[in-house]
Parts: structure tokens; sequence; C-alpha cells
């Protein structure tokens, strides 16, 4: 071995404590960056292979009634690879001992012989229907195991206000169906399932006669998409079509691919910025350390070492830092991901859910870290090479010995104590090294605001929307829509104090070119139960005429106040009419209805009647329960046939909550992550703070100083350092939250940036916990130095 | 010029400037190194005497003149022919000793000796400078005689034509000075290497066949001392 080699390993034995800092910082950031992005690519990769395999449809139509006859004229049609017709309802089911649980259930027909050549389903326990049997049934298997429903249960279900028993046949999964929600706001929920019968007993059950209410298409790999759609949509019509839509707008697919799109984003954001702050940290690290070895360079180079060779030892210097980080750190991240990965699949249900290391992940981790630490590495022992054997010996030219800004202001520096004064000195004589530790405190601050701010925010809006914004204690959602004056009929209801109605239906919103789809919500004119603020926060009541539009569209359309706009609707998706038709009515917006969760636009049930020219009826009904009466009463409205769901506010906002659960354990890793990158950074901000004062406090230790003064005094300064830090930590840290923000806000969801004192109040504490424990850490750093040897050798 | 002379230098001139001072640390020095010489360069602080071993050495650049080594100009030599100069014919002895803290006194003269083309046997350097038994030893370990003892013999090890020494006894007290001194003595004399000595201690100079006085920049006197003192025989 070399003995420059010999002398870096010892070196970097030497310096145990702060080489391990400097590679615990790229430690953390390269195994957040692995882990991340390894789930993210089994996610995503598990999620397109079981699409391929499962044969997740290309195209989606609804119509009132297809013939087999007009699925053959589909598959018939070039560009299409297979075609099938489907019968779909939603039904209410009862289940528990007693049957006293009633739940919603979306029943999907599969063809009465073979398998589903679209969209097919993974047995996952159980048997596909094995026997002839017409009661058989297979259910989506996180409702089963959440209700511990297996093969051989029987299940109660309500279709057409008869009701039929089945019997499990066994539990699946579908490509359609990878996280089992009602619809694109609904939560994850044990209420909800997917139960799949034989067609024909479908067909019996829901009175479709030989026909279908659904097709699903597969298309060929080249086929024109625009010019086949047109051709099935025009061949659908005689059999009421009512709506097409292609995957990437399908409910199913789409749901999905906003939580890829979102982890996407998670995943490069967060671990980017910690690798780089990591990275930048390392970088000014190791100039320091180099800087202060200016007169080992200038005896090498006095030996004539050349300097392509002393470049070359600091170099491997970094190299060994960021490998003895990174490659510890691809394994731990590695072990992590996999974590992740399961937990995502909490949240999903695919079963063949794909964990292996992304090798080029795992690469570009080290490779990012090693370039951030060569590049460091190389730029400080270039600077000092630049200069002469010579001035490389001599001591650095201390700095300018110009008196300090708060000496001018004369009252306050007399008052001030010795220590004081030196303190205040220290600190601004020496801008570098101040720089070095104000940049780590602020970054850990930093990452606190950013890992907590989404909690912050998320919990902003759910309190603003549940809380705030409505008011009653019971939505209740009718399988179809019902007549006003049946649903206030509920008013009746022991218990039930107020009722108000409700309609929500999907509407596009049209302004010259653009589009956008959002919910057009009718409300009563005096509602009690929404409380609708305007953009400035003021209260807006409901009008009779005109629509108030989500602040969010009106800043994404924009649209304002005063203009008039499209609104369109298929009434068919209403099922009250017997033809399908679409409405399209002008109106004007007359204001901007602030949200915090959703976007909706808010319409007078009088406006919403006259759109629809349609009668008086509601979709949902609001209402408020005496206190005591909840259970009593939500379990009177799931009785009522015509009742598809009721969803109660606190319950909904807990369940919100709960759904939080994922968001929450990320956020304790990018937590925990940060604070042991900020001890990390504050603790070799420390080291190295001593090592180039080792002759300053050395001397103090002459003058009598205690080792406990001394770490005082460091100590002070360091907290002072971390003070100033907390405001460019806090500001950065903002504009970097309004960033992340911007970067996961689409047309379906927005939040506004908000950081609760409890957040600032964390990030300070740890940041004043890990500057405690640097201090701590580096006592016998402290207690170690030899005043004689310190101050006998040249510095 | 002459062909013995090992060293010639011709109006080396060195100047700092300041922010709006100018400081002339070396002014117009003209004097020669004969082979095998061992020269003192005598001065106050602050007379310019490090400032000339530099230069002389290779570390650092005067602002005119010309510095001749065996008929080369080095002050027009690139980094890459002044490295080699350093690593091939000089060597370089420091007040504070400059060893790695992280080498052994053996692994330090290993340093040395790693990049030279010619080395000499360092277990002989070793017993030359009386470290033998403590080869092991890291600086830390050592005495200041003995971290200066292992300076001299890294810098003896390369096999240097000439050996430049700053203020080699200066951190030392009295006898471990002597002894170092008379060490570099046998280096001169035995190993035939040229030995040059800064210094701010008049005695020293009493060693030396050739003796420069240097003054706030200036050689002020060049003398030539026919019967240099013994090493023992001096004192300060």
């Amino acid at each position: 071995m070399t003995k420059l080699n010999r002398m870096l390993i010892r070196e970097i034995s030497k310096t145990k404590g702060q080489f391990f800092a400097a590679a615990a910082v790229i430690f953390f950031g390269i195994s957040l960056f692995t882990s991340s992005f390894m789930s993210y690519y089994n996610l995503r990769d598990s999620v397109s292979s079981y699409y391929d395999r499962f044969k997740l449809l290309d195209y989606f139509a609804e119509a009132r009634s297809i013939t087999p006859e007009a699925i053959n004229k589909i598959k018939a049609l070039d560009g299409v690879e297979s075609a099938i017709g489907r019968v779909t309802a939603t039904i209410g089911a009862f289940i528990g001992k007693n049957d006293e649980k009633r739940v919603t259930l979306k029943l999907i027909s599969v063809p009465d012989s073979g398998r589903a050549g679209i969209n097919d389903l993974q047995m996952l326990s159980g048997s596909y229907f094995d026997t002839g049997a017409k009661e058989l049934c297979l259910l989506s298997d996180k409702f089963a195991k959440g209700w511990n429903l297996k093969r051989g249960s029987a299940l109660k279900a309500l279709i057409n206000l008869k009701i039929f028993e089945f019997k499990v046949s066994g539990t699946v999964a579908s490509p359609e169906y990878l996280i089992v929600v009602r619809g694109p706001f609904s939560m994850l929920s044990n209420d909800f399932g997917i139960i799949y019968v034989k067609e024909s007993t479908a067909q019996k059950m829901l009175g479709y006669d030989n026909s279908y209410n659904e097709v699903h298409v597969r298309f060929h790999k080249n086929a024109d998409r625009g010019a086949v759609i047109d051709k099935i949509e025009k061949l659908l019509k005689p059999y009421g079509f009512m709506n097409g839509v292609e995957r990437k707008k399908y409910f199913g697919y789409m749901i999905i691919n906003d939580e890829i799109n979102h982890l996407e984003k998670t995943a490069i954001i967060f671990p980017t910025v910690f690798l780089l702050v990591a990275a930048m940290i390392i970088y000014i690290m190791q100039k320091r350390i180099i800087n202060n070895q200016r007169t080992l360079i200038g005896v090498m180079k006095a030996f004539g070492y050349t300097d392509t060779a002393i470049l070359w030892y600091y170099v491997k210097n970094s190299l060994v830092i960021s490998l003895a980080g990174s490659a510890p750190a691809v394994l731990a991240g590695y072990q992590l991901g996999k974590l992740m990965g399961i937990a995502y699949n909490q949240v999903f249900s695919i079963p063949d859910m794909k964990i292996e290391m992304s090798w080029g992940v795992a690469f570009a981790g080290i490779g990012v870290s090693t370039m951030f630490c060569l590049l460091a590495g190389y730029n400080s022992a270039r600077r000092v090479l630049k200069i002469q054997p010579a001035q490389a010996m001599r001591v650095e030219a201390p700095e300018t010995g110009k008196n300090v800004f708060l000496e001018k202001i004369g009252f306050l520096w007399r008052r001030m104590s010795f220590s004081a004064k030196m303190i205040v000195r220290n600190l601004f004589r020496n801008p570098q090294r101040s720089f070095l530790t104000i940049t780590g405190v602020a970054a850990t601050v930093m990452f606190f605001m950013i890992s907590m701010f989404f909690l912050d925010s998320i919990d902003f809006a759910f309190t603003k929307q549940f809380f705030d914004f409505q008011r009653q204690d019971f939505k209740v959602n009718f399988t179809k829509p019902v007549s006003y004056y049946d649903a206030l009929d509920i008013q009746s209801m022991r218990g039930v104090t107020k009722v108000e109605p409700l309609t929500e239906i999907a509407v596009e919103i049209i302004k010259d070119w653009v589009k956008k789809d959002t919910v057009l919500v009718g409300a009563a004119e005096n509602t009690a139960f929404y409380r609708l603020i305007n953009e400035r926060d003021e209260r807006r009541e409901l009008p009779e005429h005109g629509i108030l539009v989500s602040q969010m569209i009106a800043e994404k359309f924009p649209v304002k106040i005063g203009d008039i706009v499209t609104v369109k609707a298929f009434v068919g998706n209403l099922k009250v009419k017997e033809s399908s038709k679409e409405i399209k009515k002008k109106m004007r917006v007359v204001g901007i209805a602030k949200q915090y969760a959703g976007i909706n636009c808010f319409v007078s049930m009088k406006t919403m009647r006259e759109f629809m020219d349609e009668g008086k009826f509601v979709t949902s009904l609001l209402l408020k329960v005496e206190r005591g009466m909840k259970s009593y009463v939500r379990s009177e409205l799931l009785k009522i046939n015509a009742v598809d769901s009721v969803e109660g506010r606190v319950d909904a906002f807990d369940g919100f909550m709960e759904q939080m659960k994922f968001m929450k354990i990320f956020v304790g890793v990018m937590v925990s992550f940060g604070t042991v990158m900020g001890f990390a950074i504050i603790f070799n901000s420390t080291i190295i703070n001593i090592m180039e004062r080792s002759r300053e406090l050395a001397s103090l230790k002459v003058l009598g100083y205690m080792t406990g003064e001394i770490q005082a005094l460091l100590f002070i300064e360091n907290l002072i350092l971390s003070v100033i830090a907390i405001i460019p930590g806090v500001v950065i840290g903002k504009a970097m939250c309004h960033f992340i923000n911007g970067q996961f806000s689409n047309e379906m969801f927005s939040l506004a940036v908000i950081i609760y004192p409890r957040t600032y109040i964390i990030a300070f504490l740890s940041v004043f916990i890990c500057a405690t424990l640097a201090q701590l850490a580096n006592t016998s750093n402290i207690k170690g130095l030899d005043m004689v040897e310190v101050l006998k050798s040249r510095e | 010029m002459d062909s013995n002379h090992v060293f010639h230098l011709e109006g080396v001139t060195k100047e700092y400037i300041t922010g709006e001072v100018k400081l002339t640390a070396l002014n117009s020095a003209t004097f020669d190194v004969t082979s095998g010489e061992f020269v003192v360069v005598l001065g106050p602080s602050g007379s310019g005497k490090s400032t000339l071993l530099n230069i002389m050495g290779g570390m650092d650049t005067a602002t005119s003149g010309s510095v001749y080594f065996n008929g080369g100009d080095i002050t027009r030599y690139d980094e890459r022919m002044l490295t080699m100069f350093r690593r091939q014919k000089i060597g370089f002895v420091f007040q504070f000793y400059n060893l790695m803290p992280n080498l052994t006194a053996r692994e330090n003269i290993e340093l040395a000796t790693e990049i030279s083309s010619n080395p000499l046997d360092i277990d002989e350097i070793l017993a030359k400078v009386g470290l033998s038994e403590r080869a092991n030893n890291f600086p830390a370990q050592l005495s200041g005689g003995e971290q200066q003892r292992v300076a001299i013999a890294r810098a003896v090890a390369k096999n240097p034509d000439v050996l430049l020494c700053d203020e080699p006894t200066g951190a030392l007290d009295y006898s471990t000075g002597v002894k170092i001194l008379r060490l570099l003595r046998e280096i001169n004399l035995e190993l035939k290497k040229t030995v040059i000595v800064i210094t701010h201690n008049q005695p020293i100079s009493q060693l030396a066949n050739k003796v420069l006085k240097l003054r706030s920049g200036e050689i002020v006197e060049i003398i030539r001392n026919l019967v240099p003192a013994d090493p023992d025989n001096i004192e300060w």
C-alpha cells in the first residue's frame, strides 16, 4: 500500500466522528432516494403488468340496453381486438350475524361460461363459479376479508326491492378495482365492495332481458382509436348510448394513475431535496477540512508530489466518504423500500405486488452522491493546490481585524461581558465558518417544514371542510334520483330535526374552448348546512340565479364574475329520463366559492330545476339529528330501500384522517431522517469549528478557562447561529412548501399551504436538541485539546 | 557560470503587494552556492531568509531575477518541472518538522522515497539519524529532536542534491540543536550533499563554508569561512 493510501486510512480512522457524520448525511439522503424510487417503480410496474396480464379495458361505454348483436358488431369493427357486454348496478346488501349492517356493493356480471376476455379476475381464494348453481358470487378480496366472508358464506343482497341470497364461491382481485372505492372523492371503506355474479343471473335480477348496460373494448395496438371510438358510439346510439370514455379517463384507471403520479412526485421531490442539501453540506464541509490541511498540502508539494497525486489523495478521501455512506444506504433503501411497498399495498390491492431492487436507482443514488463528493473534494483541493507551496505552508492571513457593527452601538457594547464580546466577534469575523452552521441548521428547519406541511395543510383543509363549511350530521345518498317530496318525508322520522335537499350531478363547464369536469351542487336557497364563503373568506349566500364557481376553477380556467359559461350534462346519467339526452345551458357566473377540499360549483335548487327541466327531484339529503339519536337515525335510514349510503360528517372526517396514515408514516420517516441529518450537520460543523480554532481554544485553556466554559462559549455561538439560521430556514422552507404544493396540485386537488405553529415549534426544538447533542458529543474533542502541543506547533 | 556552482542567483527580487503597501521581502539577491558547500543564511526575523529559501527550493516564485540550478533557470520552469525539481533535487527540513501525523517515522520517510527515482536505503538513513529503534513510532510519540531527525532523514532519503533547512534548530533546546547540526554536518561531509541552513542564530554560522548575511531583504555581506567550526564547539 502506498504511504498516501495508508495516510488516508489513518486520517479517516482519526477523524471517525467527522467521517461517520458526513457519511451519515449521505446514507440518509441515498437510502431515502433509493427506497422512494424503488417503491414507486415497483408500484408502477406492478400495476402496468397487472393491467396487461388481466387485460384492463381500453374503452368503456354505457348505454341503456345493448344487445349481443351490438356487441358482435363492435367486435367486427376494424381495430377492435375484443369486446364484451356487462351488466352492472349499485345494490345494497346486509351483512353480519343478524344482517344488522347495511353495505353498498357494485354488482358486475361475468360471462356464464369461460372467463372475461377484458378485465379478467384473479382468484385469491376459493374458486371460480365451479358449479352450475346460479346464486354463486365472487367478492372483492378486501371487502370479503373485512367482513370475514369466505367460500361458503352467505350474503343477502337487495336488488330492485327484492332480497336475493348469494353464496360466496371465492374472493378475487380485478384490474379495474386496484383501489376499491365508490368514486373519485370517496374514501377507502369496508362499507363498499364489488360482487361478481354470472351474466344470466345478473340480467334476470336487474331486469335486463339478454342485454347489457356496459360494453368494454380492447383495441389492436395500431388501431386508430379516435376513429374506432366514433364508430362504436355511432353504433350504440340506437341502444341508448349515454357516454363513453377511454382508459385514461376511466375511473378505475384514473384513480390509480393519480395515486401513482402523486407517488412519483413524492419519490422525486423529497429525496432530491434531501440529497441536494446533503450534497451541499458535504461540499462545504470538505472544503473547510481541506482548507485546514493547507500545511500538509504545502509539505507534500515541497517533497515533489505532483498536484495530480495530491488531488487524487483528496478525491479518494471524498470517494471513500461517498461509498461509506451510499453503499449501505442502498441496502437500507432496499429494506425501507420493501416496507414502503407493503404500506402502499394497504391502499392498493395488487396481489402480485413486485418488490425488487431497482438497480438503476441504486446506481443513480451512488452515482449522484459520488459525483457531489468528488466535485467537493476536487474543487476544494484544487483551490489549495493553486497556491504556491511556500504560501500553502504559511498560516493563512488572519481575517481583517475590523470592528464588528455591534461595537458601534456603544451603550450596548459596553454592557456586554468579555465572553459575550468574544462570541460576537467570532461570529462576525468568520463569516465562512458561520455560514456552514447556518446552512446546516437552515436545511434542517426546511426539512421539518416540507415534511410536515402536508399533514398540516390537509388537516386544516379537512377541518375547514367538515367543521366549518359543512354543518349537517348526515348526508343521505339515494341509489337514484328521488322525488323532492318523497325525500322530504324523512323529516318526519323520529330524531331528525332538519332536512335540506341536495342534488349533485357531474357536469362539464365550458368557456370558449376550455372544458372542466366538475360536480354541480344544487342546494336549498337558504341552506343552513353549507356555509359558503367567497375568495376573501366572507359569507356568501347562495344566489337564486346564476352559478357560484369554485375558486380553483375560476383561477385555472380562468373565469370571473359576470362571465357566461356553458354547463353541459348527460341527463342519461341520472337515469330519470327514458331516452338519453344531453343538456347544454348557459349560466352567468355570479360569484366565487372558496373550498378547502374538492372543487364544486353551486347553484340554487331553483336554478338546478330550471337547468334539468326535470321537475323536483333530489339525489341526496342533508340532515340534522337530535343529540343521542345518531345511530338510531342511521339504522332507520338504511332500512329505506332507496337509500344507497349514509355519510356521517364526523365519520367522514375521521375516515379521511385514517386514510392519512400512510402519509403520516412517510412524514415520520422524513422527519426522523431530517433529524439525524440535522444532527450530523451540526455535529460536523462543531467539530470543524473546534479543529479550526484549536489554537484559540487552547489559548483559552492556558488562560485558565475550564472545559465547560469553553464549551459554553462554543455552544452559545452555535445557538446564536442556529437562531439566525431559523430565519432563512423558515423563508426557504415556506418557498419549498409552496413549490412542492404546486407540484402536487392538479385539476381535482389543491391545498392551501398551511403550517401550524406546532410544526415550527417541533422544528426549532429539534434544532436545539441537535445542537445540544452535537455539543455533548464533541466534549472529548475539547477536553483532549493539548495546550502545549497546539501552541507549540505552527498552525 | 562556474560548473561547480549548484546554485547561481542573479538579481532575485520578491515583492509582496498588499492593498496599497508594497513590501520588498528580497531585494536583488545575487550569489552562488558551490556543490558540497555548507551555507548558512543569517539574518534577523523578517530579513527575507525564508523567502530566499522558498524561492531557491522552487516553492515560491521570484518577482524578478533568475535562479540557476545546475545551469537551468528554475524561474522559467512550469509547475510540472518545478515539482520534478523539488522531487529529485531538493530536500526540505522545516522549523516545525511538518511530519505527517498519521504516519510512523519510517512511513514518513517512505512517503518521500516512494516518489524518488534514486532513494537511499531507509534503514541506513534511520541508523544514520539514530532512530532505528523508534522507526515505528508516530510523530506524537517522539520528542522534538527526534521529530527533527525524522524530518532530516525524510529529506535526505530522497537522495537530493541540496538540503534546504529552515531554522532546523529553532524549536529545539541547545543540546538537541547541536546534535541536529552535527547530523547536518555529517550529511554534508559524508553524503556529499550541499546543505543550506537559514537561521537567526549567529553562532551557527561558524559551521558554514559560506555565510550570507541578510538584512531587510538585502544581502549585506558574504563571508567565506575556510575553517568551519565543529558543531560540538559552538555555543549559544
